[in-house]
This record gives structure tokens, sequence and C-alpha cells, in this order.
């Protein structure tokens, strides 16, 4: 990583020893710190509060605290990008963590190559949200207001051939340039693009 | 020659719940399996992980049967009993 950058400090919570010990391998590898590992949902939390991780990969299912109650709680604290960790086959949980304001989930066992996208999905989500909550009165209407967004940029994205980072892009600088907020513009957005659906 | 490696934990529950000293034994157990594999001896190793009922898989390329046999004895997770090990011959025959 360059001495510009300030290499991001990732927090990992899994109870699995040779999954946590592997991550924290490939996450140094590609250049992360690890600052924490904890082995259940308790220890996670604790060791957010202390140690102030950029970022959390968290494991569903975890003894004492699971990953979705340790995010909640996380979050309620300082709000990070989290991933989250799902077992072959618990794909359902995902909808759970994403209420929860998690935006980012590897289903286990994951590939190397599947790592890296994920948090940079969470990354640029959480950054999204956090745009959300500055025009929002509360946590529930930035979610609401998400929802917007997602289906503002997915028609962006179909609809004009845009990235979805270059989709949200197109929709804050709207919002810049209209000093309207975001959910306003993607409501919009949807009522223009969306009419045939 | 190539042989199959299967590991088996010495209780069902231990990858998904483990004390601290199990915990602490599989970390020097992966440590050991990635310097045997950075040395060319082990091509690849991991857990096939099923609640309850996980074991861990290794591919050796050794030509001596008693070097794998030694090498697995010595993991420090078959040597505390935390494991055990079952070693098969193999024939890869799909490359």
């Amino acid at each position: 990583m360059s001495g510009e950058t300030p290499v991001m400090r990732i927090l990992i919570a899994e109870d699995e020893t040779i999954i946590r010990l592997d991550l924290r391998d490939l996450l140094v590898r590609a250049g992360f710190e690890v600052c924490a590992e904890a082995r259940d949902g308790e220890e996670a939390v604790a060791l957010a509060r202390s140690e102030q991780p950029d970022l959390a990969i968290m494991d569903v299912k975890m003894p004492k605290l699971d990953g979705i109650d340790a995010a909640r709680r996380i979050l309620e604290e300082r709000p990070i990008p989290i991933v989250m960790l799902t077992a072959y086959g618990q794909a359902e949980i995902v909808s759970r963590a994403v209420e929860a304001g998690v935006y980012g989930y590897l289903v286990k066992p994951f590939r190397e190559q599947d790592l890296l996208p994920a948090i940079q999905s969470a990354r640029a989500r959480h950054d999204e949200l956090q745009a959300l909550r500055g025009e929002a009165e509360s946590l529930a209407e930035a979610l609401a207001a998400r929802k917007a967004i997602e289906r503002a940029k997915g028609l962006l994205m179909e609809k004009e051939k845009l990235t979805e980072a270059e989709a949200f892009a197109r929709l804050r600088k709207a919002s810049q340039v209209s000093g309207r907020p975001l959910k306003v513009i993607a409501e919009a957005v949807v009522a223009t693009l969306g009419v045939a659906e | 020659m190539s042989w199959l490696l299967f590991l088996r934990p010495h209780r069902p529950e231990m990858p998904f719940e483990p004390t601290e000293e199990e915990d602490r034994i599989t970390g020097e157990h992966f440590a050991y399996l990635q310097r045997l594999r950075a040395e060319g001896k082990l091509l690849l190793a991991g857990p096939s992980p099923v609640a309850g009922d996980t074991i861990g898989i290794g591919i050796f390329d050794i030509d001596d049967e008693a070097e794998v046999r030694s090498l697995v004895a010595a993991d420090p997770a078959v040597a505390s009993g935390i494991m055990t090990a079952e070693i098969r011959p193999l024939h890869i025959a799909v490359r």
C-alpha cells in the first residue's frame, strides 16, 4: 500500500479457527491490517469499541452473540462497513443482515477472489448510507431512502449502461447541483426511467 | 507419489466451538501445514466445513510413505490428539 493512503484496519470475528487464520492471511497479503480477532460476538463488539477498526468481517453464527446482533450493536456505536460471512445454504440470513445495516456478504466456503469485491462493495454501500444519513432524521429513514436509490441505480445501470459506482456518482452530482436530497433525486429517476415497469 | 490425508476432529463440535486450547493448537496446525505447503510437500489442504461433521483433507506429493506418516504424526493437531489422521494412497488420474 502507498504511504499516502492509510492502511485499512480490519476486525475479524470468526469462531472457526482455520477460517479465521486463513482470512487473516488473505487480508494481510492483500495489504490490509488485521487489527483485532474475535472468537464470539461479544468479543467482536468489545474489540470494535477498543480498536476502532475501519471495517469488520464477521461470521453470522458465533457463540454468545450472533453476528447480526453484534453488527447491530457495533453500528449503533459507530457506523463502519461490515462484511457478513454466512454458511452455505444460509442465504436467507442475508436479508436479516441487510435490515441491520450490513451491505457486504460472503458465502462460506468462500474463494480468495471473492473477498476483495465483498470488502469493496461493503465500503461503497456504507459510504452511500453515510451520505444519506446526513440527510435523514433516522437510520430507518436512511434505509428507506436507500431502497429508492437502489432502484434508481438499477435503472441507470440498465438504461444508461453505467456501472454501479457511476450510477451513484450521477445521483450524487444531481443532488449537489440541485440542492435536493438524494432520495428526491432517486425518486425522480425512478419516476422517469421506470415508467414502463 | 501422492497421498490423501483425512483429518477428523476428536469431537464433532470442535471446529465450530473450539476451546481456547483447541483454538491455539489448531493455529499451530495451520502454521505447520503452511510450512509443508511452502516446502512443496503438501499440494493443498483445508476443511470441508459441515456443522457437526467437519473433516479436513490434504494432498501430499511425497514419494516415501514413511515420510508422509512421520510428517502427519508431527502435525501439532495429530500429536496432541485433537485430530485423528487417515492416510491413503492417491492416484491422480485427472489432471
